[in-house]
């Protein structure tokens, strides 16, 4: 790796990232371990840690490259139905099924971007709303399409019972994943020829940069983490159905985390991620209102960009050198 | 200067925006090592021919040939990676990184293929030879004008090109820094980098070209060193008009 390149100038606060991420990953696999008993707090950072593997997808693509998508619940869901169908109807070990549907969603990214990614300005965004319905209304109608009844329509499909203690594991795992591989894309070459594109696609395309080809590619990264975390999400509760996994307001959590949350930083979807499972998940407790969570989250997320583009990254790293360099390593802050 | 083998060949080039043809039929052949100058009036086709040489666009009709390897309909970056880097008339830094983020994807996403400390060692190289070293932490969006328009000669030369594109690299100058452009054309033709440049500084094409290309209404209606474009009849004509001839 180039010196310039590496975003963090000293060796210790390269270490530091990875510290940060193995340091949160040990300390919510310790949880079942500690207490077995605390299926609440087993629940909390499930979701913690779910969200936060999907915001940290989507900013492959929406935070890195610039270009929005608002149907990354396409990839979520087909994730969790492959894993769903592999598991119910194959028998496969659901965690054995991640990969599986890592790669159909890959694949279907690399499908749809192909010919979207193209697109210019807002129309990528657009289509991507296309994309995602189409994707939902396909799973719903799915029997009816093939005379199969493998998806059961809108009423879902109910899985067979697995260990939500092995599920935990497996998503302190994939976390692990998500995050080393967005530093890797932030720190090298290929994001930076992401960047490249996010600021100017053209000056890309001319200083050499395959800008076609690297978008598909951090799309179909995008995506395989995304289907994962749906992987995870079928084992974990066991039932699917298109509503929950392919819904317009998962599509559109996935776009504001990582917006709250700092766009194109390592750690700031995983900020958003926090602060948008915690506030489904306090208010839900305590007013009994499907719509208030997300009035709350919507009034942060316009205070939170009118004072900080980079969102709650941003706003943690004003406090020292180290925590800027820590937070939102971004050019002139060096 | 010694005329060289040709080295990148244009033939029938044409191109059509709807109805309106901005390049018309042009032929075009540049010769190895040799600084190559195309002007003519606003709107003669200039930035359009370049934008077809560099695969921004593809030609209407007509083939265009990098030693012998035909370009025309293939993309910008695979262009590039063929041997012709171009800067861009509108500069275009990449505005939220810093300079030498900005010549680094130039040299990371080049012909070169450079990685590690030899890419670092290219770029601190070419911030050398386009005097922007001390301003290598700024970022693209609080450089200067000039210091803009020599990021993207670094940025465009750090993919290592066989052929250069320079659209304009003068223009807006003022004096001073105008003449050190013209120093840093100079030094790049000296490193055996071929070099095609549109120009309104007549000051600039005039000193540093061997041959210029005169274009008007997308057509090429001249060819020849600085001194014979100057008294030719049809460049006086596309610049100043039909009486200027006549008197």
């Amino acid at each position: 790796m180039t010196a310039l390149l590496a975003r963090f100038p000293k060796r210790a606060l390269l270490i530091g990232q990875i510290g940060l991420v193995f340091a949160v990953a040990i300390a919510i696999a310790l949880i079942p371990v500690i207490d077995e008993r605390s299926f609440n707090l087993q629940r909390i950072t499930f979701f913690l840690l779910w969200y936060a593997i999907l915001a940290s997808s989507w900013n492959m693509i929406g935070g890195y490259a610039g270009q929005i998508s608002f149907g990354h619940a396409a990839f979520l869901g087909m994730g969790a139905y492959v894993t769903g169908i592999l598991w119910s109807q194959l028998k496969w070990d659901p965690l054995l099924t991640l990969p599986a549907a890592g790669l159909v969603a890959a694949l279907y990214a690399v499908l749809v971007g192909a010919p979207t990614l193209r697109l210019r300005g807002p129309y990528f965004a657009i289509a991507t709303i296309g994309v995602g319905e189409a994707t939902r209304l396909f799973f719903v109608n799915f029997d009816d399409i093939f005379g199969v009844t493998l998806t059961k329509g809108v009423t879902g499909i109910s899985l067979p019972t697995y260990d939500p203690v092995t599920v935990h594991y497996a998503t302190v795992v994939v976390f692990v994943l998500v995050m080393l591989t967005t530093m890797w894309i932030r720190a090298g070459r290929f994001g930076l020829g992401l960047f490249a594109i996010n600021m100017d696609r053209d000056a890309a395309e001319t200083a050499g940069v395959p800008t076609a080809r690297l978008q598909v590619f951090a799309l179909a990264a995008s995506a395989f983490f995304a289907a994962t975390a749906g992987s995870l999400y079928a084992a974990r509760q066991q039932f699917l159905d298109p509503a929950s996994m392919f819904g317009f307001d998962k599509s559109i959590a996935l776009v504001l985390m990582p917006v709250v949350g700092g766009l194109g930083t390592v750690w700031g979807p995983v900020f958003g991620a926090v602060l948008y499972s915690s506030v489904q998940d306090r208010i839900s407790s305590i007013v009994n209102n499907p719509y208030l969570p997300a009035l709350i989250y919507g009034v942060l997320l316009v205070v939170i960009v009118m004072f900080e583009p980079l969102g709650i990254a941003g706003l943690l790293g004003r406090g020292t050198k180290y925590a800027r360099a820590l937070l939102m390593p971004k050019d002139g802050d060096e | 200067m010694t005329a060289g083998q040709p080295v990148l060949v244009a033939r029938a080039v044409t191109k059509r925006f709807g109805g309106l043809i901005a390049v018309n039929a042009v032929d075009l052949e540049v010769r190895e090592g040799e600084i190559f100058g195309l002007i003519g009036p606003n709107g003669a086709g200039k930035t359009t021919l370049f934008r077809l040489l560099s695969g921004v666009y593809g030609p209407s009709i007509g083939s265009i040939l990098l030693r012998g390897n035909e370009i025309a309909g293939r993309p910008a970056h695979a262009v590039n990676a063929l041997g012709i880097a171009t800067t861009h008339q509108i500069v275009r830094p990449f505005a939220e990184m810093t300079v030498e983020k900005n010549v680094l994807v130039g040299v990371l996403y080049g012909r070169g293929r450079l990685r590690g400390r030899a890419a670092d060692a290219e770029v601190d190289r070419m911030l050398e030879l386009t005097e922007l070293a001390p301003h290598r932490a700024t970022l693209g969006r609080s450089l200067t004008l000039a210091r803009r328009k020599r990021l993207e000669v670094a940025r465009a030369l750090a993919t290592k090109p066989d052929v250069l594109l320079l659209d304009e690299v003068a223009a807006g100058l003022n004096p001073t820094e105008s003449a050190r452009m013209v120093e840093l054309i100079r030094r790049i033709r000296a490193s055996g980098v071929t070099i095609v440049m549109v120009e309104h500084v007549m000051k600039a094409i005039m000193s540093l070209s061997d041959r210029i290309m005169v274009m008007d209404l997308g057509r090429k209606i001249a060819l020849g060193t600085p001194a014979e474009i100057a008294e030719d009849p049809a460049v006086i004509k596309a610049y100043l008009g039909e009486r200027a001839v006549a008197s």
